[in-house]
């Protein structure tokens, strides 16, 4: 299983839809079966079986989600650069000495949070018609 | 190059070849396929290598797909050869024909340097 989401982690990042996700994790429990062998042994690690793939422009859930950390963090470094000649608010009162640290933090916040959604989004069912 | 490498550089060109020469023979699973190649002297050919293959040479419409299921565990991707791969499996052992001789034509004949 580890192997597979691995496999399916990797693939998104490249791009790949989950139709053809689902195809190549079904070629890899098949084979893998067909062998007697771990699907590493076979495929070599996850990462580099997945560089076989063609890179596609499209773009995962996981990168959506960095996407909306990064316009968040620079919506607020817009905002706190604003309050003080418009609002005469001094974020620094609010938020400490370095005041971009939030930003920081949604940065950081989106990327995490973007590869734990791709790792860890339920790998896609079967795509063999029974 | 020491033996291993020319062994590989060879089977990297070959299999395309191969592949498609078990194919013309009836559709297959990869593993079938890996079996057979190995049986004819090839060096044992990983999935690593075999799927992005097949995957290659069904994108060039040479080769076609369809799921089998058999009672228990994971169903199996048979591969089958298209007309379109047959005929590039043609003239693809033409041109590796035409590589032999060539080669044994530049072994064999004694060059006159300038």
């Amino acid at each position: 299983m580890s192997y597979e989401r691995h496999l399916a982690f990797n693939l998104r990042i490249r791009g790949l839809p989950e139709d053809e996700i689902a195809e190549a994790l079904d070629e890899v429990r098949a084979h893998a079966a067909a062998t007697g062998s771990p699907a590493e042994d076979e495929f070599g690690s996850a990462q580099m079986y997945a560089q076989q793939f063609p890179k596609r422009k499209r773009r995962s859930p996981g990168y959506a989600v960095m996407v909306v950390g990064a316009v968040l963090a620079i919506t607020y470094a817009a905002v706190a650069m604003l309050l003080l000649p418009f609002l005469r608010i001094e974020v620094r009162d609010l938020v400490g000495p370095i005041r971009l640290w939030p930003g920081v933090v949604l940065i950081l916040g989106g990327v995490i949070a973007g590869g734990l959604t791709d790792y860890f989004r339920p790998l896609p069912s079967s795509t063999a018609v029974r | 190059m020491d033996d291993a490498d020319w062994t590989q550089e060879l089977t990297r060109a070959a299999l395309p070849q191969a592949v498609l020469a078990v194919l013309s023979h009836g559709e297959s699973h990869g593993y079938a396929i890996a079996e057979t190649l190995r049986q004819h002297g090839f060096t044992r050919i990983k999935g690593g290598t075999l799927y992005p293959l097949l995957k290659r040479l069904e994108d060039q419409g040479l080769v076609e797909h369809s799921w089998q299921h058999d009672q228990a565990g994971p169903g199996r991707k048979q591969f089958a050869i298209t007309e379109r791969g047959r005929n590039t499996l043609e003239d693809s052992a033409a041109a590796w024909q035409r590589m032999s001789t060539t080669l044994t034509e530049i072994r064999s004949t004694r060059q006159e340097h300038p």
